[in-house]
């Protein structure tokens, strides 16, 4: 049953972002474009910047209303009226979690990828220039890390994903226990939401204290050689994902927990 | 076994009882009305056999387990509000109910469409109220389902088309099935009706056959409604 409500739940998403997508990839051509006429037609060295600017801004607005869909589609699929619908379907509570959750992810990823196709049709490869600046900084990193660029890369991908996932399934947590509630839903889910929040934000800093604790030494010799600690950011990157991950589980956890015995749809 | 079985079911909002300690048992194979003025506690009850509320106490049975997966196999329910996406075509709506419902009847589905004059490309959010009450219905019957749930089936509709509906019902629920009908225009739907549950405050008043209920109180069940109202 997963596989039936996440083809319903990415078709929904898909014919909601399809014009942004398109609207990256034609900005991206635009630019292609002008930038091949401003040699011939002197207009179009204004004409670029403006072009480039929207482009940016579409693909911001692209990945803002990425969010926006995500809680709005759960808000309104399965605590509003079309809970009805949702909610009395023979399919288990944590299938229609995580539909919203795999559809919320891939629907970023696709639109991080859409961006990228973007950048490329507007600007075509990399400048030798840039590229060996790349190469000399990824060789740096591989150094201090200890690991492969690839590695490096996965695991920061890693961490965006986990903490996109984790702002997502705690909005849901959030108003999925506000609306449990009989009277004020959505001040007890802001509620609601802040204390998560502010929980998994102490957790955070208690985890900081106990690296720096037992890392003193270490932060002080980096204060005073004035060298990146790499290693130490190594960790607390680990530990920013350790908190996200926790959270994560928690928030899922009474999301499905509330959905299964306390949903209150009026 | 009894399709639906409650005991002692309360449900309360802060200090206000919505429900207050509901019994009653549902055999298969009979029309039962749930019969009540607005805010009786009806669209409560139904809610809580849905699985879309939850009871302070008591307990739901569906075919002798609690309400779950299984139990949303064998319920069709019609909910007395339009609960479809607005944006999109029936089609889309029937073949998501397909997806769904292992016992939806597709074809059944587009006959008892075309018969209410609705076509198949037509968008949910372009439709008046009445046709989309329609056709939430044609979806609900058009399964072969053992429990059929119809909140409020014929309150948003005129009275020319309620005998439309009540007609569709009658003709397709499946033999054997059991049929909940809430409602508080008892006139339009006594005929149909095997039992009545007379539902006030959260309390259920009267619980009898459709019969018993008439010759108890010699007239009809809108009349023996009034009275046991007049009583409490």
């Amino acid at each position: 049953m997963l596989g039936k409500l996440l083809k319903y739940e990415m078709k929904s998403q898909g014919k909601s972002l399809f014009l942004f997508w398109m609207a990256i990839l034609g900005l991206g051509l635009l630019i292609r474009i002008f930038s091949m006429l401003e040699e011939v037609m002197p207009v179009f060295q204004y004409l670029t910047p403006i072009s480039i600017f929207t482009f940016g801004i579409a693909i911001v607005l692209s990945l803002v209303y990425c969010f926006f869909l995500a809680i709005k589609n759960y808000y309104k699929k399965v605590l509003r009226e079309e809970g009805y619908l949702t909610n009395t379907l023979p399919v288990n509570k944590s299938s229609i979690i995580l539909s919203f959750l795999i559809t919320d992810v891939l629907a970023l990823i696709v639109t991080v990828a859409f961006s990228f196709l973007g950048f490329f049709i507007a600007f075509g490869t990399a400048s030798e220039e840039a590229k060996s600046m790349w190469e000399t900084f990824s060789i740096s990193l591989e150094k201090e890390f200890h690991m492969s660029i690839e590695a490096i890369r996965g695991i920061l991908i890693a961490l965006m994903l986990v903490g996109y996932v984790n702002t997502i399934s705690l909005f849901y947590a959030a108003m999925t226990v506000g609306h449990s509630f009989s009277q004020n839903k959505i001040p007890s889910s802001i509620g609601v939401g802040v204390a998560f929040y502010m929980g998994f934000q102490l957790l955070n800093v208690i985890e900081m204290v106990v690296i720096f604790l037992k890392n003193k030494m270490d932060f002080t010799n980096a204060l005073a050689t004035n060298q990146v600690p790499y290693e130490l950011i190594g960790i607390i990157l680990l530990e920013a994902f350790m908190v996200s991950v926790i959270s994560m589980i928690t928030t899922y956890t009474f999301t499905n927990y509330f959905l299964n015995r306390k949903l209150n749809l009026e | 076994m009894e399709l639906v079985e409650c005991k002692n079911l309360s449900k309360d909002y802060g200090m206000k009882k919505a429900l207050d300690n509901v019994s009653f048992q549902i055999p298969a194979g009979r029309i039962v009305g749930l019969l009540g003025s607005n805010g009786s506690g009806k669209t409560t009850l139904i809610k809580m056999i849905n699985e879309l509320l939850v009871p302070t106490s008591g307990e739901i049975l569906i075919k002798g387990k609690k309400p779950g997966i299984e139990s949303k196999k064998v319920i069709s329910y019609l909910p007395e509000r339009s609960y479809l996406p607005y944006d999109k075509k029936v089609s889309e709506i029937i073949a998501y109910f397909k997806d769904f419902y292992s016992d939806f009847n597709v074809e059944k589905a587009y006959q008892l469409l075309n018969e209410l004059g609705i076509k198949k490309e037509d968008k949910l959010k372009q439709m008046s109220k009445g046709t989309k009450e329609k056709v939430q219905l044609v979806l609900v019957m058009s399964r072969e389902a053992d429990i059929y749930i119809l909140d409020e089936p014929i309150g948003g509709v005129d009275p020319v088309a309620r005998d439309q509906i009540l007609d569709l019902i009658l003709k397709n629920f499946k033999e054997g099935a059991s049929l909940i009908i809430s409602t508080h225009l008892i006139a339009d739907i006594e005929k149909i009706l095997d039992d009545v549950i007379f539902i006030h405050q959260g309390r259920i008043l009267l619980n009898a056959s459709a019969d018993e209920v008439r010759n108890k109180y010699h007239s009809s069940i809108e009349n023996a409604f009034k009275e046991v109202f007049k009583q409490c």
